[in-house]
């Protein structure tokens, strides 16, 4: 590709009117490359085209393809111009041909030398001076944008629009911004600020905003490809939220791009990583990942990699590198080794080709903040003394002869099975496949310990709990007690216990009818009860004496289960008249000789050695006394008091640690094995097809890394991300600009934002997004900065009316001649109904939220054994909290998303669609979180307006549109409020069930028909084009 | 969409106005509840269009049926008759066969691969003399009109990618879906129904069923509106289609009318084209409303045309229900209806479960062809059956004459084909006596693909969307072929 660097020199021939890379590239390349191209393995005749030298290299048979200034006898131009069927170029049955201008172009631009020019996209930034505007008004004078942009619209012959008035400004500046609607507040504010900056600091408000990042953040997850499931087969749910608030701070904090992006590429090979930094590469781990039984490994290592290399590749750098997996790419200077060594850097990854189905595949990271981890190690500190204590205890206390006490006086037997933790050292699995979760109901204590264990599944569910350090066994007569309390939004089916004890398994449930018990595979006999009722802490008895239980049959397995809904479990207690004779915990030689050959948890050196090995062993015989100490701590179930208040204590700290690590949030996140795997050109993409052996290297068409160490290192990914970032690469910046011009104008200065390749659009103000790009990498990479610029020039500030000129001109608004009108983003949607109805919950972060969906989304594509084949919603609050942070599961993603061209997140997106369609308007119109909002706006309006219908009206506007409605609107919702009003006064049941509309409650003092009334009014005008649009 | 896409289309919009008038006011709700559309069969079709240049040749099909079978049926025990295999019971697979060929680890392991002949006896049915599996009696009476492909091969070997490949003809995900490609380059001839419909009925064997996954009716890089509209079994049909509770279809049609109003006022300032389309998408939108719950209605269909379908066709969410539902929906012009029905991965308890599958499909399948049939519709729709891939002849788990299970087989496996464009009573291909490899007319996933859009009118090589620095085909960049063999 040196080649290729050299043609450039001869651009000083260039023609004033004629660009190469804007008139002549685009005709070469759609009609002459795809055979005298790039790529050698399709090239015909031994020429190519996409080079001067290539072209004007002489023939053996003929001349030259390219005579430069000589058209005529310019083989090319003889051979484009043939009538000859058989010589013509493009052959007649090719799809592509030339039009007669374009064989114009073509003949002047030999004429003029044919000079070629890398594509523009590889070009090094050039600076050039804005141009000088005179004419322009003086307000589209004063920033390097207005000039740019000016200059441009100029030539096309189009005028710009007046500055919109404040109301559609700070309209427009707060969803760009905030992804919200402007509050009354703060439109009050900037519209009586009569200082001259007044919208620069409306804007400034609106940047040190926390609602900044999340609109920012969200934007970004597109191209990350964030979700909450794996995405592959099971696509189940998987832990990486803590990635996408990272984001958002990123964008909060302004962090410097160049910083956001090493982070995100190589915050693992920074010098001791911060859990910040380590979080940040989760951008690598955003991939769709499988757990399918059957697959095979290296296929999906494979996949990995080349998912990852892309989306780095084309995030970054814009390039599809896609087509460089099979073949080397025919359009741009990308080959397949290019592709293999970009791939290299990726390739030595440490996570697994299954993910295991689970929602931590490693590796994953525990990323306490700075109080949870000294916390921690505390409480950490204070177990580990605990349970010293209690184990140093029983060397110095006086022995009790276990034949000193005679079965006759012993007591009754109260064991607790299971209360707040699982039994010491016992086995738990369950259908989730993901870890047990304890907590306690938000709105009440738990009956026994400090919490409970929390079952929430759409569908059977069991929890099995099995071994464990302590035996237990069955007293004489016994009963068992269980405290559970179902959810009372999400109450299960059915319940059931199962005891499996010396030879009996008996399952037992509670579930209101036979049907109901039999989901969770009761039998009518051993259905001991209806459910319990929701909402409330209920305790289960059971009569194991009923049941064929033997006193002294040893508990091998519990399980706990429910089908359906949440429910919580606690304090499963044990009650009998007395132990069983042979009840290993009174007997510690007894215990001992259960252990043989068996490890015993906690046990640990010499002690675990001679546990295991016997009491006649050699290191029996030595440690008997240790294991006779030990079992009493442990096992005994006769402890002296002493004992008794130690295992308290030991068990209070362990419970005080778990708590505090569920409370630590957790993430997946990127690394490398330690030895790094061989990468190879993978022929024609397949993955068992290993070609040449290749090393992490970037491509060779672009300026390459700089290397420290004398090219002996092997190159990692932080080398990759200071390359991307380097000065010799002018990508990076043009991307990142790029992108932001697209979030605030709506479209790019480059229009495919997501390719900067020769197949791509060109720019529409190169100039303009070279000096962007020039400053945003030269002025420290500063986000908040760029954006400001964008947003405080003139051309963003404009109205947004379309004259009948500018339609014909310039139907998608590329010169920027009136102000950026575009559709909300489906976030922004739903977004703005909740804020102005006042529903909007502002928590930032954390596990993604499960907002109103209407049944069978999940359910019907699910797998059976999908741990979110079934959508449990959650309630209150987190009902109402912001798109961002909702659940995505990415086989089927929220409607509310993807009915508004939400990516499903499986793969990068750089740029959404804006479509317009019914189901939009159905959903607009009818779906609970939208008329809830309607009736929660029209409460608010009832609540806050003056009463008189004018008054209320003009309130809703100035809530939902920042502005009041002229006479002619008010006309038209003045008669349909009448309209709503006779309609519902014939009919006041209708009033009454609109107002009971999703789960928030009405005011109990709203009037019901008025409301109901206001209600569809305000239904309305949540549906206005205007309300969903940017305008 | 592309904005600048998206002019030429508001253009088509604005005829569609031009010509009709914003219906509003007493003129739509006068068309509600009646089947036709407001404005007359003229307009029919104009909401929805195509690309221009398509179709590139008359097409004998206007609609297309495709019944997936999710999971991967045994060709084995359906279709694909191998008499030979009886002598090879509990015999190690020959390598001969084999030839160290891929096999997924869920077999990989196995110590044996031992050949499990089909329990199911086959007969020869029609004129053809097709032979059928004594699993599928109802389908077996229509073999004269099929046209059954016996060497299908697919490159994955996995459920998730091979449905992502059948499906968008690609196994990475992204990739338009066969669907949204007609739907995008032909449109729709209904404006009250969406031009790409989704069923995703219910199923009998009792193994956890694979997923499906939104990618197979997903427009990928195509505009969104594309993308296959879900109908639901269970609640309402279409995502957001009733009013909320208590509000009548009255108070709809003064907020639409007030709506249009206020949107039209709006447009009058600013002249943004968008503003127009919406205003005709929330009357589509309301004639949905009405339209969509009139055909999920079987109440107009005759006695005997219920009875033909089965028992199961009266449950909404059966595989029954949604084959009746399939041809009101082509009636009304919509272009394609995709059936995807899961539950057929039978790596073990084929007696049990095999069985249980056909029978949800075999009598509504067979009904499907002769109800259009009866009613003219057959010659212009086509309808399609299959997975997507087939089954090993070796067996998975344990083997006896009555049980068996059989692993993923992408190397060979059957699909049938019927109606508009398509030859009936003809086999295309030939597959050795293990129904391992192919031996004779392989025919690939994208050659599949290449021949259905063939009969739809389009040639695949001139069908293409630029994306990613490619002009992406349904057919991906390798030549493929049409079967010009099977089509009439």
């Amino acid at each position: 590709m040196a080649l290729f660097f050299i043609a450039l020199e001869t651009t000083q021939l260039f023609g004033q009117d004629l660009d190469f890379n804007r008139d002549v590239r685009p005709i070469l390349a759609s009609a002459c490359f795809r055979c005298h191209g790039f790529d050698a393995k399709k090239r015909e005749a031994q020429l190519r085209l996409d080079t001067r030298e290539g072209a004007t290299e002489k023939r053996a048979d003929a001349p030259a393809a390219i005579l430069p200034n000589d058209p005529d006898s310019s083989l090319l131009m003889q051979r484009i111009l043939s009538e000859d069927q058989d010589s013509v170029m493009p052959p007649p049955s090719a799809k592509r041909q030339l039009s007669k201008e374009e064989k114009e172009t073509i003949r002047k631009w030999i004429a003029q030398g044919a000079p070629y020019k890398q594509h523009w996209a590889f070009e090094p930034l050039t600076p050039s001076l804005p141009p000088k505007v005179e004419h322009a008004p003086a307000h589209w004078q004063a920033s390097t944008i207005d000039r740019f942009l000016y200059s441009e619209m100029s030539r096309q012959g189009l005028k710009p629009q007046p500055e919109a008035d404040r109301k559609t400004l700070i309209r427009r500046v707060a969803f760009t911004l905030t992804g919200l609607p402007p509050t009354l507040a703060e439109v009050d504010e900037f519209e009586t600020d009569p200082s001259p900056n007044a919208y620069e600091k409306m804007v400034d408000r609106y940047l040190r905003s926390p609602r900044f990042g999340e609109e920012m953040a969200r934007h970004w997850l597109d191209v990350a490809r964030y979700g909450d499931t794996h995405g592959l087969h099971l696509d189940n749910e998987r832990q990486m939220w803590a990635y996408r608030d990272w984001v958002v701070e990123a964008f909060n904090s302004n962090m410097p791009y160049s910083q956001f992006t090493i982070e995100q590429l190589a915050g693992d090979l920074l010098p001791s990583p911060s859990y910040s930094q380590l979080v940040a590469t989760g951008f690598n781990r955003c991939n769709v990942t499988t757990g399918e039984g059957g697959a095979i490994n290296e296929e999906f290592l494979y996949r990995y990699a080349v998912d990852r290399t892309s989306t780095a590749i084309q995030a970054w750098l814009g390039l599809t590198a896609g087509c460089a997996v099979c073949h080397d790419h025919k359009y741009d200077p990308l080959t397949m080794k290019d592709f293999y060594s970009l791939y290299a850097y990726f390739y030595s990854a440490a996570d697994p080709a299954m993910d295991g189905n689970v929602d931590t595949t490693a590796p994953f990271q525990t990323i306490p903040r700075a109080e949870q981890e000294t916390e921690l190690k505390r409480l950490k500190a204070l177990e580990s003394a605990a349970k010293n204590g209690l184990l140093d205890f029983v060397k110095h206390r006086k022995k009790v002869d276990a034949r000193e006490v005679s079965v006759a006086e012993r007591k009754p037997v109260v064991d607790i099975w299971l209360d707040d933790e699982f039994p010491l050292g016992a086995s738990q699995r369950n259908t989730s496949r993901n870890a047990a979760r304890w907590s306690h109901p938000s709105d009440m204590p738990v009956p026994m310990g400090v919490r409970a264990l929390r079952q929430s599944f759409g569908d059977r569910y069991d929890q099995t709990i099995s071994g464990g350090l302590v035996p237990i066994q069955l007293p004489e007569e016994s009963s068992l007690e269980l405290w559970v309390r179902l959810d009372p939004l999400e109450p299960s089916k059915a319940i059931y216990f199962e005891l499996k004890a010396g030879k009996v398994t008996q399952r037992f449930g509670w579930a209101n009818d036979k049907e109901r018990a039999s989901l969770v595979n009761v039998s009518e006999e051993n259905r001991l009860g209806e459910l319990p009722t929701p909402g409330e802490w209920q305790k289960l008895r059971i009569d194991l004496t009923k049941y064929k239980f033997e006193a002294g049959a040893e508990v091998q397995e519990i399980k706990l289960g429910q089908f359906g809904g949440i429910c919580w479990w606690d304090g499963i207690t044990c009650y009998g008249s007395k132990r069983a004779d042979n009840d290993l915990r009174t007997d510690w030689k007894r215990w001992w000789s259960s252990r043989k050959g068996k490890d015993t948890p906690y046990a640990e050196g010499k002690i675990a050695e001679a546990i295991k090995s016997g009491a006649d062993s050699e290191a029996g015989k030595e440690h008997s006394e240790s294991v006779e100490g030990f079992f009493d701590a442990m096992v005994s179930a006769e402890p002296s008091i002493e004992i008794e208040e130690a295992r308290a204590r030991w068990s209070q700290a362990r419970i005080q640690v778990a708590i505090m690590e569920s409370q630590v949030a957790g993430s997946m996140i990127f690394r490398d094995r330690p030895e790094p795997r061989k990468a190879f050109v993978m022929l024609r993409g397949q993955y068992d097809q290993n070609g040449e052996e290749v090393e992490p290297s970037t491509p060779d068409f672009l300026p390459k890394a700089k290397r420290g160490d004398g090219d002996k290192k092997r190159q990692n990914r932080l080398d990759l991300a200071q390359w991307i970032l380097s000065d010799d690469l002018p990508l990076s910046a043009r991307v990142a600009v790029n992108r932001f011009w697209q979030q605030v104008f709506g479209l790019g200065i480059v229009r495919t934002s997501e390719d900067f390749g020769t197949q791509g659009a060109s720019p529409s103000h190169p100039e303009l997004l070279d000096d962007l790009a020039g400053r945003f990498r030269t002025q420290g990479w500063n986000v908040k900065e760029l954006i400001k610029e964008l947003v405080m020039s003139a051309a963003f500030r404009q109205s947004s009316v379309l004259t009948d000129f500018a339609r014909e001109k310039d139907p998608e608004n590329r010169w920027l001649a009136r102000g950026p009108r575009i559709r909300l983003d489906a976030e922004q949607i739903r977004d703005n109904v909740l804020a102005v109805s006042g529903l909007l919950n502002l928590t930032m972060g954390g596990e993604g939220a499960k907002t109103y969906q209407p049944p069978n989304i999940w359910e019907p594509v699910g797998y059976g054994d999908s741990n979110t084949r079934y959508y449990i919603q959650d309630h209150g609050s987190l009902l109402y909290r912001r798109s961002l942070y909702c659940f995505i599961k990415r086989t089927a993603p929220p409607p509310f998303m993807s009915n508004f061209d939400g990516p499903n997140r499986e793969m990068l997106c750089a740029r959404r669609e804006r479509s317009n369609t019914p189901m939009q308007a159905l959903q607009l119109m009818n779906d609970v979180q939208h008329f809830e909002a309607a009736r929660r706006l029209a409460e608010r309006v009832l609540r806050e307006a003056a009463p008189g219908i004018d008054q209320r009206i003009r309130h809703t506007y100035r809530l939902v549109l920042a502005r009041t409605p002229d006479e002619k609107e008010m006309k038209t919702l003045r008669r349909a409020l009448v309209q709503f009003e006779s309609r519902l006064n014939a009919n006041p049941q209708d009033a009454e069930k609109m107002i009971r509309v999703g789960e928030s409650l009405a005011s109990p003092t709203a009037e019901t028909r008025e409301l109901a009334t206001y209600t569809l009014l305000c239904n309305l005008i949540l549906n206005l084009d205007e309300t969903i649009t940017r305008n | 969409m592309e904005p600048w896409k998206q002019i030429e289309l508001t253009q088509t919009r604005r005829h569609f106005f031009g010509h009709t008038g914003l219906r509003m006011g007493g003129v739509a709700l006068a068309a509600m509840g009646a089947s036709g559309v407001a404005g007359g069969a003229e307009q029919k079709g104009r909401m929805q269009k195509g690309i221009a240049g398509l179709p590139h040749f008359a097409p004998k099909a206007k609609a297309i049926i495709y019944l997936h079978m999710n999971g991967g049926p045994s060709q084995i025990d359906t279709w694909d008759y191998k008499p030979k295999l009886e002598e090879q019971f509990d015999k190690d697979l020959p390598d001969s066969i084999r030839k160290g060929q891929r096999i997924t680890t869920m077999t990989s392991g196995q110590a044996r691969l031992p050949v499990a002949p089909s329990k199911f006896k086959f007969a020869q049915h029609g004129q053809c003399g097709r032979w059928v599996s004594e699993l599928l009696p109802y389908t077996a009476k229509m073999v004269d009109d099929l046209a059954v492909v016996k060497t299908l091969h697919t490159n994955a070997i996995n459920h998730d990618p091979a449905c992502t490949f059948v499906m968008t003809g690609n196994e990475v995900p992204g990739k338009a879906s066969l669907g949204s490609w007609l739907s995008y380059g032909l449109g729709a001839e209904s404006d009250d129904l969406p031009s790409f419909v989704v069923l995703t009925p219910r199923w009998s064997s009792t193994a956890a069923a694979q997923a499906l996954f939104t990618r197979m009716w997903s427009s990928g890089f195509l505009p969104t509106k594309h993308t296959g509209v879900a109908l639901r079994s269970g609640g309402d049909p279409v995502l957001y289609l009733p009013n909320p509770d208590g509000v009548h279809a009255s108070d709809r049609r003064v907020m639409l009318d007030a709506l249009a109003e206020l949107n039209q006022h709006r447009f009058e300032q600013l002249h943004d084209p968008e503003i127009q389309t919406r205003i005709a998408q929330y009357e589509m939108a309301f004639r949905m409303q009405s339209s969509v719950p009139s055909l999920v209605d079987f109440e107009d269909e005759s006695a005997a045309t219920l009875e033909s379908y089965g028992p199961d066709v009266r449950k909404p969410g059966t595989f029954a229900s949604s084959a009746l539902l399939a041809r009101r929906m082509v009636e009304r012009g919509v272009r394609v209806v995709q059936i995807l029905h899961r539950g057929w991965d039978q790596h073990g308890n084929i007696a049990g479960d095999l069985p249980a599958q056909c029978r949800d499909v075999d009598q509504a399948s067979a009904a499907l062809l002769q109800d259009l049939k009866n009613r003219g519709m057959l010659e212009s729709t086509l309808v399609v059956w299959g997975g997507e891939f087939g089954r090993t002849v070796y067996c998975q788990g344990k083997l006896t004459r009555e049980n068996y299970g059989r692993d993923h087989h992408p190397r060979c496996f059957t699909m049938w084909l019927a109606g508009g464009g398509i030859k009936g009573g003809v086999m295309l291909g030939e597959t050795d006596d293990f129904s391992y490899n192919v031996i004779q007319d392989p025919v690939h996933i994208n050659d599949l693909n290449a021949t259905l859009l063939h009969c739809m009118g389009i040639d695949h090589e001139r069908f293409s969307f630029p994306f990613q620095g490619l002009d992406q085909r349904l057919t991906g960049v390798e030549p493929q072929r049409v079967l010009k063999e099977i089509l009439a």
